[in-house]
């Protein structure tokens, strides 16, 4: 009898089971499905001739750069996107290639734009002299290095917006939608 | 206890392969989507299948990062401005694309009053037909176009532009209409800064309009004017226009007189091209220097090793003089060259050096033969050799240099030990054969670098596009041990291909002819087959292969074409000895429906014979690559028999001929051929006549396969290879022929170069035909006839073999040629071309006899053209008939076989 029941324990035990089972597979299985069944949607954000940059890569950068600038703008976002695509068009024009894009860019600025600046002397003794105060009695010898980075870096941007202005002229720009609005 | 082990055991299988068979379903069912619908709005210009292969969403569950890709890799086709793609909710979400085209310019219209070609204004334009409109452009390309109207003296011009939707969707017509307005007029053309007449090169005169386009033309022609009269760097402008006074300034500087003295050997002309003083607009002593310096080199490299020059300059304020006063010595030879202290053989290591024994000392050659003796020890090991500088003795008496040649060659480095690491042991096992170095073998770094190439491009071909091999080396005692370490990195497939430029060749047009297939290992020569078989179509002008991540292990490839202009017009007038002149015309499309379906109309005309043929060709028959080609073909015709001019019979045929080409490897190629004639032959020469069928009309229905072997270098001028065939024709009551027969040619041709300039030609052609009725003559069209220019060329055309009662060719059921020609180039595309021709023609194919063949000899001549060489050949006959001519001369195109 206490067998019978043992097995009328052991034969509900294993149904409990198996109906347990059914349910964890069956909601896996939906969960499977409907993964990819979600309503997704994606279009052009803007255009640089044939390259795309879509809504989403918009967004994610923009959500990426938002955690080191939080005040940046969307707008300001994908026209960085876009420099980024005239330069690494530019970089191909050149065959440089890279690892990464990142690392492909900064090549192509340490190649066709940094190479190329060379501040002068006079240039670096007359930023010295103009600003003396800010150097707080340092010798010319001890400050100059750092003048002349400093001065490097300068150049180097005015020269990029520059390049960037003449690469936008030549190109087919157009941004279609603001995204979020 | 068992019994409940046994039925646990069971459900716990049981349980294992419900649960593996349900999540397989499962996932099967995740990647075996099933989309509701693809919904596509605003798509014009490229067919809905390519739309979905570029979006990649055919069949396949489109997931956020798919779409974002698919959008990217679309728009790279160039024609989309917005793409946007929704996928509804559900278990079979239907997916909404709408697309928004860029607009193209179809048409610029120019019109209205402009100085210039309506061609140049199109081109001066910003906004070019078959471009993406740019509205956003518009006021740019009108600044522009006006700026450009003022430099041609245009100011005032006014441009308008409007534009208009085109019907076809996407495309707008652009209308430019240009007012020029009153031009600047010249009325004084004052010339400042010299007194010398300098007008004579400048094309603008007062009276013209002031176009600076063309007055910087004059400035140019100017500047070369002054330098011809000797003026060395004269300045040219600048120009001032002021209410109708031109002013132009001119100074033309000194004048520079250039002598040279004392040369024999090498004309003044050779000496002064290395002394490019007017073209470069220098003159200082660094030039001078360089000048004397190519001088010597010309007198070096031509044996005077002691020559000498030395520049003399006088100088004024209007001229510079400059005398290069030559002292070129005596010409050496090289006497002998001798080599000390060298193992390998001193035969060879000379053959290596540009200085020769007997030939001419050049001294600029000492440091060249140097590196190549170094090189060549380096290939073979010897990685401590040294070649000391060359020891060169002078013997001035007999004008000879003896070389001695000091080598310190040290010992020789092995290959000990070579080992791959990185790759599993069969892979090392495949690769060490790849690498092919083997131990003992000399250590150097050409085979080691080849060896690494070798392994990248096995890799390559395997989809490892960014692999890559570091080679260690360690060397012991002169014994190496190499290390190939093989980075295999991602294995990279073939991803979606995107084309671009085709705008008038249908996608598929494209798409078949491509080898690279999605899914397989990606490799650069599949690219290249694919680059060659789109040129191959003869439709582009240029095709642009690009690979591209769009960041998984996929290359997509986007391909750009640019589309040529596959419509042609052809026309030749040429003489003949026999037709007197000849002439055609053909006009030919090879891109119908943009297809690459091809159509012809050719129309041929000479004194003998008028012909129409309407062609057409079909490379991939139902969609399969099996060309299908037909043509029509109306034929008007004489035959004369050549000697006395009388007419032999007159032919009129209308053919319709269809079939297949099949090219079964790169060198074999068969077809086969439906024919159906109608023939009618009329003014027959009574002796002539051997069947019935050779009088009035005449239905020829037949069959023809045929097959040949080509594996000639050029076929417009072969100097190496074979070309055999053979060919059937087959005429039938089944296939409603009022004629039966049976017709079988064969023919073989082989090429040898037996030297740069000579190839041996040899050819042999041979036929049979059985009447399969009674009489068992063929009709006269269907005989074999022989002589003449590409068969036995002493005889005149058709004339060889037998005669009627009154002379007149007849024609027969069999012939054997042979032909073997020596192609001897005498350069500047002439060439000689010996030639011995025999052969025969006999009524029955049982009466062909091997001693009954008629030989003739003769002589070409040729002149190389793009289409085949013009050729005329004189043969002359070996055995001469009674009442024959002793010889025949032909003109024609082309090689004889």
């Amino acid at each position: 009898m206490k067998k019978a029941e043992d097995i009328r324990s052991t034969a509900s035990d294993i149904t409990m089971k198996i109906v347990a089972c059914v349910l964890l597979l069956v909601t896996c299985n939906l969960l499977l499905v409907t993964d990819g069944s979600t309503g997704v949607s994606d279009r052009v954000a803007a255009f640089v001739d044939d390259e795309a940059i879509t809504n989403s890569e918009l967004q994610e950068q923009y959500t990426e750069t938002l955690k080191i600038t939080p005040d940046i703008t969307k707008d300001e976002v994908l026209n960085t996107m876009i420099n980024r695509v005239l330069i690494l068009r530019q970089a191909k024009k050149y065959r440089i290639e890279g690892p990464s894009p990142d690392e492909v860019i900064k090549e192509y600025i340490d190649l066709k734009v940094r190479a190329v600046i060379r501040v002068p002397e006079t240039e670096i003794e007359k930023y010295y002299k103009e600003n003396s105060s800010m150097f707080s009695g340092k010798e010319y010898d001890d400050i100059r290095d750092d003048i002349e980075k400093y001065l490097t870096e300068k150049e180097l941007n005015a020269r990029l917006k520059e390049t960037l202005r003449e690469l936008r002229k030549t190109a087919y720009i157009k941004i279609l939608s603001k995204q979020g609005q | 206890m068992q019994k409940k082990r046994l039925l646990k055991s069971r459900k716990t299988i049981l349980s294992v392969f419900f649960v593996f068979f349900f999540f397989v379903l499962s996932w099967s069912s995740v990647n075996a989507f099933m989309p509701g619908k693809i919904v596509i709005h605003g798509l014009y210009s490229i067919n809905r299948d390519e739309f979905i292969d570029l979006l990649g969403l055919g069949g396949v569950q489109p997931d956020k990062e798919r779409i974002r890709k698919g959008i990217k890799r679309a728009f790279l086709k160039g024609i989309f401005e917005d793409i946007s793609v929704e996928v509804s909710d559900g278990d079979t979400p239907e997916i909404t694309v709408n697309v928004k085209e860029k607009e193209f310019i179809r048409k610029v219209h120019i019109k209205g009053n402009y100085p210039v070609s309506r061609k140049k204004i199109a081109g001066l334009f910003l906004l070019k037909e078959d471009q993406v409109m740019r509205y956003d452009l518009i006021p740019q390309a009108k600044e522009e176009l006006k700026e450009k109207l003022a430099l041609y003296g245009y100011p005032d011009a006014r441009i308008d532009i409007s534009f208009e939707k085109d019907k076809k969707p996407c495309r707008v017509n652009l209308s430019v209409a240009i007012d020029a307005g009153a031009p600047l007029l010249i009325k004084t053309l004052h010339i400042i800064g010299t007194e010398l007449d300098v007008r004579v090169p400048l094309k603008t005169k007062p009276g013209d309009v002031y176009d600076r386009i063309r007055l910087n033309d004059d400035l140019k022609r100017l500047a070369e004017f002054l330098k011809k009269q000797g003026y060395f760097k004269p300045s040219v402008g600048p120009y001032s226009y002021r209410e109708g006074e031109l002013d132009l300034a001119v100074i033309p500087g000194k004048k520079l007189t250039i002598a040279v003295e004392g040369n024999k050997v090498i004309s003044r002309k050779n000496l002064m091209k290395e002394a490019p003083f007017f073209e470069i607009e220098t003159f200082n002593d660094e030039v001078i220097s360089e000048a004397i310096d190519r001088m010597l080199f010309l007198y070096h490299a031509a044996g005077y090793a002691s020559a000498q020059i030395a520049p003399v300059i006088n100088s004024n304020d209007s001229v510079v003089n400059i005398t290069f006063f030559i002292f070129e010595g005596e010409k050496y030879r090289i006497k002998n060259i001798q080599f000390a202290g060298a193992q390998l053989p001193h035969k060879k290591l000379e053959e290596l050096m540009e200085l020769r024994k007997g030939g001419v000392y050049n001294p600029d050659t000492l440091e060249k033969d140097r590196d190549s003796l170094k090189e060549i020890y380096g290939a073979l090991g010897y990685l401590e050799t040294e070649v000391k500088e060359f020891d060169v003795k002078i013997d001035e008496k007999d004008k000879t240099a003896e070389i001695t040649v000091n080598i310190h060659e040290g010992e020789r480095t092995e290959i000990n030990d070579v080992d791959i690491a990185g790759v599993a042991p069969e892979m090392k096992e495949i690769l060490m054969g790849i690498a092919g170095l083997k131990k003992g073998a000399p250590y150097n770094e050409v085979d080691i670098s080849d060896a690494r190439f070798r392994i990248l491009d096995y890799y390559g071909n395997y989809g490892y596009a960014d692999m890559d091999v570091v080679i260690s080396r360690t060397i012991e005692g002169h014994k190496a041990s190499l290390k190939f370490s093989v980075i295999e990195g991602l294995k990279k497939v073939f991803g979606t291909t995107i084309i671009t430029g085709n705008n008038r060749t249908k996608y598929t047009v494209i798409k078949r002819e491509l080898i690279n297939r999605e899914g397989e290992p990606y490799n650069f020569k599949t690219l290249a087959d694919d680059r060659q078989r789109l040129y191959k179509l003869g439709l582009f002008t240029a095709v642009d292969i690009e690979s591209f991540n769009l960041g998984d292990d996929k290359k997509d490839i986007l391909i750009r074409v640019k589309e040529g202009n596959t419509g042609a017009v052809e026309f030749g007038l040429g003489y003949a000895e026999y037709e007197q002149y000849r002439a055609f015309i053909e006009l030919s499309y090879r891109n119908l429906w943009g297809m690459n379906r091809q159509g012809s109309l050719r129309t041929e005309i000479s004194g003998l014979e008028r012909r129409v043929i309407l062609q057409y060709y079909e490379p991939w028959f139902m969609g399969y690559p099996l060309p299908f080609r037909t043509f029509l073909l109306h034929e008007q015709k004489k035959e004369i028999n050549i000697p006395d001019g009388n007419t032999t019979y007159k032919l009129e045929r209308d053919t319709v001929s269809a079939g297949f080409e099949k090219k079964i490897s790169s060198s074999v190629k068969a077809d086969i051929y439906y024919e159906f004639s109608l023939v009618k032959t009329s003014e027959v020469q009574p002796d002539v006549i051997l069947s019935r069928e050779d009088l009035g009309a005449l239905v020829i229905s037949s069959i023809k396969p045929s097959i040949a072997y080509d594996t000639r270098d050029n076929p417009f001028e072969p100097s190496s290879g074979l070309l055999a065939g053979i060919s059937l024709k087959i005429a039938s009551p089944v296939l409603l022929s009022e004629t039966n027969f049976t017709k079988l040619t064969i023919y073989g041709s082989a090429f040898h170069k037996l030297h740069k300039r000579v190839v041996l030609a040899l050819s042999v052609r041979g036929g049979v035909a059985f009447g399969l009725g009674a009489p068992d003559e063929l009709p006269i069209v269907e005989r074999f006839f022989l002589g003449g220019r590409s068969t036995v060329r002493g005889y005149e055309q058709d004339t060889l073999g037998p005669k009627g009662t009154d002379g007149n060719p007849t024609g027969g059921n069999a012939f054997l040629v042979g032909n073997i020609e020596l192609r001897t180039s005498i350069g500047r595309g002439f060439s000689l071309a010996p030639f011995f021709d025999m052969g025969n023609v006999w009524v029955k194919a049982k009466d062909m006899n091997l001693t009954d063949l008629k030989y003739t000899t003769g002589i070409g001549l040729r002149y190389i053209t793009p289409v085949g060489p013009l050729r005329i050949d004189y043969g002359v006959k070996l055995q001469k008939d009674p009442g024959e001519s002793r010889s025949a001369l032909h003109f024609s195109i082309g090689h004889t076989f």
